[in-house]
């Protein structure tokens, strides 16, 4: 009959749906069932070169109630407040929320969250979570750097290699209503997370431990505004150890201050450029001896100024040097030595050399926000302008820049390009990713490399650089006191006190770059920089297997004199009696003050401090 | 074969199972929206019991004393659906006014005026000479004057009803095939004028020929529904396993209760229940066709087609097969005011097939 018949074609309609396209429709409405919730994946760990953690993940557990699947909300909020010692009255408001989902307490100990999953209360449960945690906390910070809140990168390694590090989340299906309210009694499907890749730095933490309780304690007694050291492997470019101060707690970022936190974060030595005064006085001598623009034999009288095309420019030593071979010039840091042989060997020959050592051109270094020198265009260099590049002004330079070419220069011309990652792996142990050693050999000859060498053994034998000494090392480098400029124009009584120093002397391994930014007080390389230089070498050296040199430096001691009325011409014969090398302050000729003081106990290491009126 | 049995039965087993669906499908939605898991089947178990005292008077009441009243229902019923007309007295739900809520109890005019039309029809169709075009206009007058009243609540479904209802009400009371035709004629010129009038009414129908296009609009419904069909497949998930229920399909306890039964009992609980209606409707046929009373059959058939056509246009909108109408399935879906009435009706039936019994012995 027609009613049948018509109900048949109803039949036939469903049949159509629940067996034709019943796979189809059904893929469809599952998908609108399913909420997906995140399953964070694992953050990559981060290692030193000897497998020690630097950066690593916690779980973090936080308890969460679904308040319409709770029943009985008083003894479920008795319990609770037994567990985790939150007020019952303000769990129990929570549990009579509103909503579909309501956080109850983060950051549960895992014990706690452990007896709360026993106890399976209804619509009460934990939601695990990861935090990038960092167990040195204020330790490698702008190198190591920090993660957002969903744990990516934001600068340093972090953010650098934050593709290898970061994970595929997965995910938890869990069936829903309409609105994504979580229904009981429906099953639930997971797909598990891909944990990231680990990176092995080429940092060594001991070594790194040791420039950070440096740099620390140069700030401290200097009452400076920041203090950076670098040290890297002069063969490989591989960095050792970067310490920045002032510094933060990489398990307690301060985000709330966006400026301070962009200046905290980033490694200065990468970004910065400053003068870079005397130390760039090794530049300028490998240069001019590798030209053939002088020979070793070069000499030079230091009145105490030079005069270029009629402008006087001042050595530091006002009463002068004197007759100056190459070797003494390099190790009094002769100003006057310097300018002679920038202007002996000219501004085409002297950019080229800037140009193979790399000055002024990124050095490649795996962190971002890499910064780069500035020099005067050749064409437009006056012979004044030449004069003062040659002791490191009006040529602007980074941190990592200085290091690297000086690198060259004393390791036999061969130019790393420097780097702090060493290898990714996954979790499995496979590598994923390596950073190599990079060199360009050659840039300066062996002959000249070797000269230098010697010549900066020298200034911590016998110049500025006896801060750096260390008994059983032969140890080689440069004092620089760089002037700040605020504003375009030289800021008074605002220094950049450095040291470059290598070890061992006659065959480099380490190289190691200190820098006082602003210290109050004494401002000269020799006496702020030098001498932690000497403590991170002395601890060091034998950490890192260094041979002790046969030729064991024995240092003298002495009863400090009082100095206090002399004049200039008297400081000079008595100190040089004492084999000292000393700093002077102050435009006078009377010595009014000196440090250390009359009667103190000195070594040749030590070096004096001459203030006049 | 008893037939009254079977209509007692039949209709007894659709309300229980009725109520058992609409806690079911209402269970989630109810605690989420009203804090109380059985709102819908508390109303559903007070109008079943209530349903019952008055299927039961309807099986003891006089006949003839409805015919009596005829005139006097269909105007409480032309009066109620006008009252809804006034601004303020009825209660609007989606833009439509088909409620008349007294506070205590609200009530769907329009599930009175069906049955009002039925009894006033088969009165007037068993004492008129319906071979007469003239007639039969005058006959179907009070018919076309209640759809406009129901068109302007607006309530385009069961228009179509009490339309079909009347046709069927006719064609059994003996009119001429050509009448028949132009009526069907007129009838069917008049869907695209009452498409045209409503825009909501075209949306719904592009919606019908294609629900994707408007996955979040218009077709939503018709989407979910079928996700609940295909999901439930041979067997079903199971009862009170369904997923739809969770605030995914709308009406889920109402106009698309189906759906639900589709989903958690599976085809085969959808052929069982359409089984069991069409038991309810063949004994209903077949006490019209023995029936001798003219007015007692007209009744008959009337009952039985508004019955038969409203499950038909339910399952088909559900089903896709028609574009989009609420509709109560008879019995089953959620609304008092639907089960009071058609167990009245059922109770009608008894009461008509008791008589052919009293002509026979």
């Amino acid at each position: 009959m027609l009613i049948t018949l018509l109900f048949g074609i109803l039949v036939v309609r469903l049949v159509f749906f629940t067996i034709l396209r019943s796979e189809n429709l059904s893929e469809m409405a599952l998908n609108q069932w399913l909420r997906e919730l995140p399953l964070s994946a694992k953050r990559g760990d981060i290692y030193d070169r000897n497998g020690i953690l630097l950066a690593g993940c916690n779980t973090t557990y936080n308890l969460y109630c679904r308040p319409n699947a709770v029943t009985n909300k008083e003894w479920v909020s008795k319990q609770l407040n037994e567990i985790i010692n939150i007020d019952e009255n303000e769990i129990l408001i929570k549990l009579k929320s509103k909503a579909s989902e309501v956080k109850i307490k983060s950051n549960l100990k895992k014990e706690e969250s452990q007896i709360i999953k026993e106890k399976g209360i209804s619509g009460i449960y934990v939601v695990e979570g990861i935090e990038r945690a960092y167990p040195y906390s204020n330790f490698l910070s702008q190198v190591i750097g920090f993660t957002d809140i969903d744990l990516k990168g934001q600068t340093g390694i972090e953010a650098r290699y934050n593709s290898y590090l970061t994970g595929i989340n997965g995910s938890l299906y869990t069936a829903s209503d309409v609105i994504g309210r979580e229904l009981d009694g429906y099953n639930q499907w997971r797909s598990a997370s891909m944990p990231g890749y680990s990176a092995t730095l080429t940092i060594d933490y001991h070594v790194q431990a040791i420039l950070e309780n440096a740099i620390s304690k140069a700030q401290i007694n200097h009452n400076a505004k920041a203090c950076a050291c670098i040290m890297m492997d002069v063969e490989t470019g591989e960095i050792l150890g970067l310490a920045e101060n002032p510094s933060f707690d990489l398990n307690d970022v301060p985000r709330d201050d966006i400026e301070t936190l962009l200046n905290l974060s980033k490694s200065s030595t990468i970004t910065n450029i400053f003068e870079p005064g005397s130390t760039f006085k090794i530049i300028t001598a490998a240069a001019g001896l590798d030209s053939g623009s002088i020979s070793e034999k070069f000499q030079t009288f230091c009145s105490g100024y030079h005069t270029v095309d009629g402008v006087k420019i001042k050595c530091w030593k006002s009463g002068g040097h004197g007759t100056q071979s190459l070797i003494e010039g390099i190790a009094n840091s002769c100003n006057v030595t310097f300018m002679n042989i920038a202007s002996k060997t000219g501004v085409e020959k002297l950019y080229d050399y800037f140009n193979l050592l790399g000055i002024n051109k990124r050095t490649g270094i795996d962190l971002l926000g890499e910064g780069v020198g500035i020099k005067i265009p050749s064409d437009q260099v006056k012979n004044v302008d030449l004069a003062r590049i040659g002791f490191g002004q009006s040529i602007a330079m980074t941190a990592i820049e200085l290091l690297v070419s000086t690198s060259a220069v004393i390791n036999s011309g061969v130019l790393v390009k420097p780097y702090i990652l060493d290898y990714i792996t996954d979790s499995t142990g496979d590598l994923k990713y390596m950073n190599y050693s990079n060199t360009i050999e050659n840039v300066i000859s062996e002959k000249t490399s070797s000269f230098m060498r010697k010549a900066l053994e020298e200034v911590v034998l016998n110049g500025g650089g006896r801060g750096a000494c260390v008994d059983g090392y032969r140890i080689g480098g440069k004092t620089g006191t760089a002037q700040k400029y605020s504003n375009g124009v030289i800021a008074r009584g605002m220094y950049i006190s450095t040291f470059i120093g290598f070890a061992p002397a006659d065959s480099p391994k380490y190289i190691c770059l200190f820098i006082v930014d602003e210290p109050i007080g004494p401002y000269y390389g020799s006496i702020v920089a030098a001498p932690y230089v000497g403590e991170i070498f002395k601890e060091l050296l034998p950490y890192l297997n260094t041979t002790q040199s046969e030729k064991i430096e024995k240092n003298q001691q002495y009863i400090m004199p009082n100095l206090i009325g002399l004049n200039k011409q008297e400081i000079n014969e008595v100190l040089t009696k004492l084999k000292m090398y000393y700093e002077e302050s102050g435009d006078g000729d009377i010595v009014v003050g000196q440090l250390p003081a009359p009667g103190d106990y000195v070594t040749t290491k030590n070096i004096p401090l001459i203030m006049y009126d | 074969m008893d037939l009254k049995r079977n209509l007692l039965i039949t209709t007894i087993v659709l309300s229980l199972f009725g109520i058992l669906m609409i806690y079911s499908a209402s269970e989630y939605s109810a605690l989420i929206l009203y804090n109380d898991k059985f709102v819908f089947v508390r109303k559903q178990v007070i109008a079943f019991v209530a349903g019952i005292i008055v299927m039961f008077l309807a099986t003891k009441i006089k006949l003839e004393v409805l015919k009596k009243f005829r005139w006097i229902l269909y105007f409480i019923a032309i009066a109620l659906l006008s009252i809804l007309l006034v601004p303020g007295v009825g209660r609007s739900v989606y833009g439509a006014t088909r409620r008349i809520d007294l506070g205590f109890l609200s009530f769907q005019p329009s599930e009175f005026a069906k049955f009002a039309l039925v009894i006033l029809l088969a009165s007037t169709i068993s004492k008129t000479n319906v071979r007469n075009l003239i007639n039969i206009i005058a006959l179907a007058f009070p018919g076309i004057i209640m759809c406009i009243l129901v068109m302007l609540e607006p309530n385009m479904s069961i228009t179509v009803c009490i339309a079909l209802t009347m046709s069927i009400m006719l064609f059994i009371g003996g009119i001429r095939p050509r009448h028949a035709l132009l009526f069907a004629g007129i009838g069917l010129s008049a869907i695209p004028i009452l498409i045209v009038t409503e825009p909501y009414r075209l949306k719904r129908l592009i919606a019908f020929i294609n629900p994707w296009n408007s996955a979040k609009g218009e077709g939503y419904q018709l989407i979910q529904s079928y996700y609940a069909i295909a999901s439930g497949g041979l067997l079903g998930r199971g009862l009170f396993k369904g997923m739809q229920k969770h605030l995914y399909l709308p009406f889920a306890e109402s106009d698309f209760i189906f759906s639900i039964i589709a989903e958690e009992l599976g085809l085969i609980g959808c052929i069982c229940v359409i089984i069991v209606f069409l038991v309810f409707i063949g004994s209903g046929i077949l006490i019209a066709i023995k029936t001798k009373n003219i007015f007692n059959r007209l009744l008959a058939t009337g009952i039985t087609s508004l019955t038969a056509v409203q499950t038909l246009v339910n399952i088909a909108v559900v089903t896709g097969t028609i574009p989009p109408t609420g509709l109560p399935l008879p019995f089953v879906s959620a609304g008092g005011s639907s089960l009071i009435m058609f167990m009245f009706a059922t109770g009608l039936l008894i009461n008509i097939e008791s008589h052919n019994k009293n002509d026979y012995y």
